[in-house]
């Protein structure tokens, strides 16, 4: 029998600034937060656009690649909890999803060494939790798969309260990585857009508080997850987008769910002409066998930027706001998409008919592919 | 309380050699390469032509040769593998190609080519690839004195029908000591199923378990006869 997963507590720290209501604002009034880089302006790269934290957001930064992941990680968790009711920490355990995490051992003399798991313990020791942390990395997918591993958990009754932290910062190792592939656009990113040169990169944080009781509950739940692998290219898409339709069917169904059912759609929508095309070829073939198009879509990278890790947590909570905003946001920066027209993304917000049902997708390096159905 | 699971097939590498429960066994030695391995090393050991195993990163190398040591594709079908997830756990991660392509960075030309296996995904995603793997996806990072938790994810995966077959294991292999870490080469793997018919079982990890993957490197000692595909019972 498997447990109903609620989620009980939310927050984000994003280019747009602390706290969740920050985000939501800046994303649903069509704002961006990608400016020109200032914090890592120091380092040459094929882009000059960023979504960093804004100056003073996180405060007594020392040392960039150190601090910022871990703090930002720490003030979104503060704010899940405090949604959540301030929950007794004993209770609960965290389980950290980033891309690169702490890089300070590497970048400089610090001693992260891109180690998830060490991230997870310092945040774990920061709140005192008594739950052992658990971490994981799945390039950019790391947050859905992190928050489908803790409803796993809490599903099979293991854990009463989770909570799914996912962190990542913008750096030169990142930067300059991206760069290397010929992955940046040189400008704000424009996902979906014919013009859509690449990806543009982004600081963020997201915390979601899951748990089994609904008494807790914000009045949305986890109603399934699915994951996938393209088993095809490492750093490249299925070009038929088969895995990403795969690990959307496996998170509809896995919610009992029909893909009618699923009135919203949030993206993954980097901005690179492979990942856009499959994404809309592989979710277009997936609703094909229902409609003529898929429900009301949207992506949020030409606003906050990708933030590797943190991007399924932060966008996951953009699904959930959608369904309670009863909006779906721009697609910032699409004036004329060039991809699978099946797709029904659109660079200005709709409302949205019916609000039960939102489905996250993310793929990251390696093919790894997560989805996540949240339910009102 | 999650039962244990069966294992169907199980393979390692450490600096003596590659291991696996579809009967190799053999040292580096005899193989005439270093761990772990070369752009022969695969063919020589499982037959196969892989022209792309001398362009990967050495975890993904292990992770690699682990599998073919323990038949992945001859103890699941092709079907089975469109539902096998992967979950496989690592200490070190990517550290070794993290300090490569830092250093790169300060010289004229960057090692972009090295820049995608610098995430611990990517080994994954290259197992997934050579055996077609299309099931859940999952790099799980331990700290070396706490080890285990891939193998416990695996087994949730597998209790809550997240997936009926699960690849799980261990993989750390590191060129040179680095960054306060000493030098390591060593990865086993074993394919999961709930239950049927299997060369093993695999228990939940106790926490203070220091070796939770004890029980697969006793079951990779040489074994008689080919792997067969799994029944799917």
């Amino acid at each position: 029998m498997r447990r109903p997963v609620f989620v009980a507590g939310r927050g984000a720290v994003t280019g747009f600034g602390a706290g969740l209501d920050a985000l939501c604002e800046g994303i649903f009034s069509g704002q961006t937060a990608l400016r020109t880089r200032r914090r890592t302006a120091a380092f040459r790269a094929e882009t000059e656009v960023c979504g960093e934290f804004p100056e003073g957001t996180i405060c007594n930064v020392e040392e960039p690649e150190r601090d910022l992941p871990l703090r930002a990680a720490i003030m979104a968790t503060e704010e899940a909890l405090a949604e959540a009711g301030q929950p007794d920490p004993m209770t609960i355990g965290v389980v950290l999803a980033t891309t690169k995490g702490d890089m300070s051992g590497i970048c400089g003399s610090g001693a992260g060494l891109g180690s998830p798991m060490r991230l997870g313990v310092l945040v774990s020791q920061a709140f005192g939790f008594g739950a052992r942390p658990t971490a994981l990395s799945c390039a950019c997918a790391s947050g859905v798969l992190g928050l489908a591993s803790a409803a796993r958990r809490i599903a099979s009754g293991e854990c009463e309260r989770l909570v799914v932290v996912a962190a990542d910062a913008v750096n030169e190792f990142i930067l300059r990585g991206f760069g290397g592939l010929g992955a940046l656009d040189p400008g704000a990113c424009r996902p979906f857009d014919r013009e859509r040169r690449g990806v543009s990169l982004g600081d963020g944080a997201g915390a979601v508080v899951l748990t089994a009781h609904e008494s807790e509950s914000v009045g949305v739940r986890i109603s399934g997850y699915g994951g996938a692998n393209d088993a095809c290219h490492i750093t490249g898409p299925d070009y038929d987008g088969l895995g990403v339709g795969l690990a959307a069917r496996r998170a509809v169904e896995h919610a009992g769910l029909k893909l009618e059912d699923i009135d919203a759609l949030q993206l993954h929508a980097t901005g690179t002409r492979s990942n856009d095309s499959s994404e809309a070829i592989g979710l277009g073939d997936l609703w094909a066998e229902v409609a003529d198009a898929t429900p009301p879509a949207f992506g949020s990278k030409g606003q906050t930027g990708h933030t590797l890790g943190a991007a399924g947590v932060i966008e996951s909570l953009l699904a959930i706001e959608c369904l309670e905003r009863m909006t779906v946001p721009a697609n910032l920066g699409l004036r004329q998409s060039d991809c699978d027209q099946r797709l029904d993304v659109r660079g200005h917000a709709r409302p949205l008919r019916r609000t039960r049902h939102a489905l996250k997708v993310a793929s990251g390096f390696g093919g790894v592919q997560g989805a996540m159905v949240f339910s009102a | 309380m999650i039962p244990a699971a069966t294992v169907l097939a199980c393979g390692m590498l450490d600096r003596g050699g590659i291991y696996g429960s579809n009967g190799t066994a053999v040292t580096w030695a005899e193989l005439e390469a270093d761990p772990p391995g070369t752009g022969r090393t695969v063919h020589k050991v499982s037959g196969k032509t892989d022209t792309t195993f001398r362009r990967i990163d050495y975890p993904s190398r292990a992770l690699v040769l682990a599998c073919e040591a323990a038949g992945i594709d001859a103890v699941l079908t092709e079907a089975q593998r469109q539902q096998t997830a992967i979950c496989v756990e690592t200490a070190l991660g990517s550290l070794t190609t993290d300090v490569d392509f830092q250093r790169s960075l300060s010289e004229d030309v960057v090692q972009a080519g090295i820049f995608p296996y610098s995430l611990t995904s990517t080994s994954l995603g290259e197992v997934a690839l050579r055996y077609k793997l299309r099931g859940p996806t999952v790099s799980i990072s331990v700290l070396d004195a706490s080890p285990g938790e891939g193998l416990r994810e695996a087994l949730r995966m597998l209790s809550t029908g997240d997936a009926p077959f699960v690849v799980t294991g261990r993989a750390d292999a590191a060129r040179e000591p680095a960054a306060g870490f000493e030098a390591a080469m060593s990865a086993v793997v074993a394919v999961l199923a709930p239950s049927g018919d299997g060369i093993g079982e695999l228990a939940w990890p106790s926490d203070d378990d220091p070796d939770p993957f004890a029980p697969i490197v006793r079951l990779c000692a040489p074994r008689q006869g080919p792997a067969r595909p799994h029944s799917g019972e």
